[in-house]
């Protein structure tokens, strides 16, 4: 409060904008300067809050990071299969083998056009 | 569960269609449908073949959408690349079909096996399930399964009524 002033306002201030009420853990924590700025930039756009906006951003972070955990879960879980199915250590007598000509190797990789 | 499209219903993508909107619907949710490398080169084929400038148009729309993010584009990598070649040993040409497909000749019967293969291969490594009404997808779904029993199974969904 400034010297000078009677304590008596005059007008109302201004509504604040409130995000929406949410339950979960309160948190305190420190935004870097340009993020905040940027932050309450989309907030202003969207009639929101920084807060509500810092929420949903993270939310929809958490979201893809789930969406991708789970999609490399499953990939190397289904390439491990096929690796261990068919690893050419697991065939019998190959290390045992006599090691193919250059001409056989070509020859076999050409099988694939020909079939 | 992720899902890829296979050729037949992403060549279906189109600017005001039922199939964007559902590819958008899909995208907002954070879980953007896929196309495999092989589809893609499938479609782009197709398009500049035709040599028409409604085919450019639709190309150039498609590569937007990508660009966007609108769609991911799973790469035939040298997982994907090892799988359709091992199918390929198990199943060198495809199926008999009842009748000859599209009008396809035999040697295209076998490139569109190849291409199906690949696609396959691509969508099972990279955990997703595959959207198609093909025939083949499913043979080559029990296959992959026979090939590694101990994982998850290759889903084929057939395409929603769009």
């Amino acid at each position: 409060m400034g010297v000078g002033d009677t304590g008596k306002a005059t007008r109302k201030p201004a509504r604040r904008q409130r995000a929406p009420r949410r339950t979960g853990h309160r948190v305190q924590l420190t935004v870097p300067e340009d993020m905040w700025r940027e932050l309450a930039g989309i907030a202003r756009a969207a009639g929101t809050t920084p807060n509500d906006v810092l929420v949903r951003l993270a939310s929809e972070r958490l979201r893809d990071r789930q969406r991708a955990v789970a999609l490399r879960k499953l990939a190397d879980q289904r390439w491990q299969a096929f690796a261990d199915a068919s690893s050419p250590a697991s065939s019998n007598g190959a290390k045992k083998a006599k090691p193919l000509t250059a001409e056989e190797l070509v020859k076999l990789s050409q099988a694939s056009r020909e079939d | 569960m992720p899902q890829a499209w296979d050729t037949t219903t992403a060549a279906r993508l189109r600017p005001d269609s039922p199939e964007l909107e559902y590819v958008t619907s899909r995208w907002q949710l954070g879980d953007p449908v896929a196309f495999t490398a092989s589809t893609l080169s499938e479609i782009s084929f197709g398009l500049l073949k035709a040599s028409m400038p409604a085919a450019d148009a639709q190309r150039g729309w498609l590569k937007d959408q990508i660009a966007a993010g609108l769609i991911d584009v799973l790469p035939f990598e040298h997982r994907a690349a090892d799988i359709a070649g091992a199918l390929r040993a198990r199943i060198p040409t495809p199926p008999p079909a009842p009748k000859r497909s599209k009008g396809r000749s035999k040697a295209e019967g076998r490139v569109a096996w190849m291409m199906d293969l690949q696609t396959s291969a691509t969508v099972f490594v990279h955990g997703y399930d595959l959207l198609s009404a093909d025939a083949h997808h499913p043979v080559i779904a029990k296959e992959l399964s026979a090939l590694t029993p101990s994982t998850p199974p290759l889903q084929i969904e057939a395409p929603p009524k769009f």
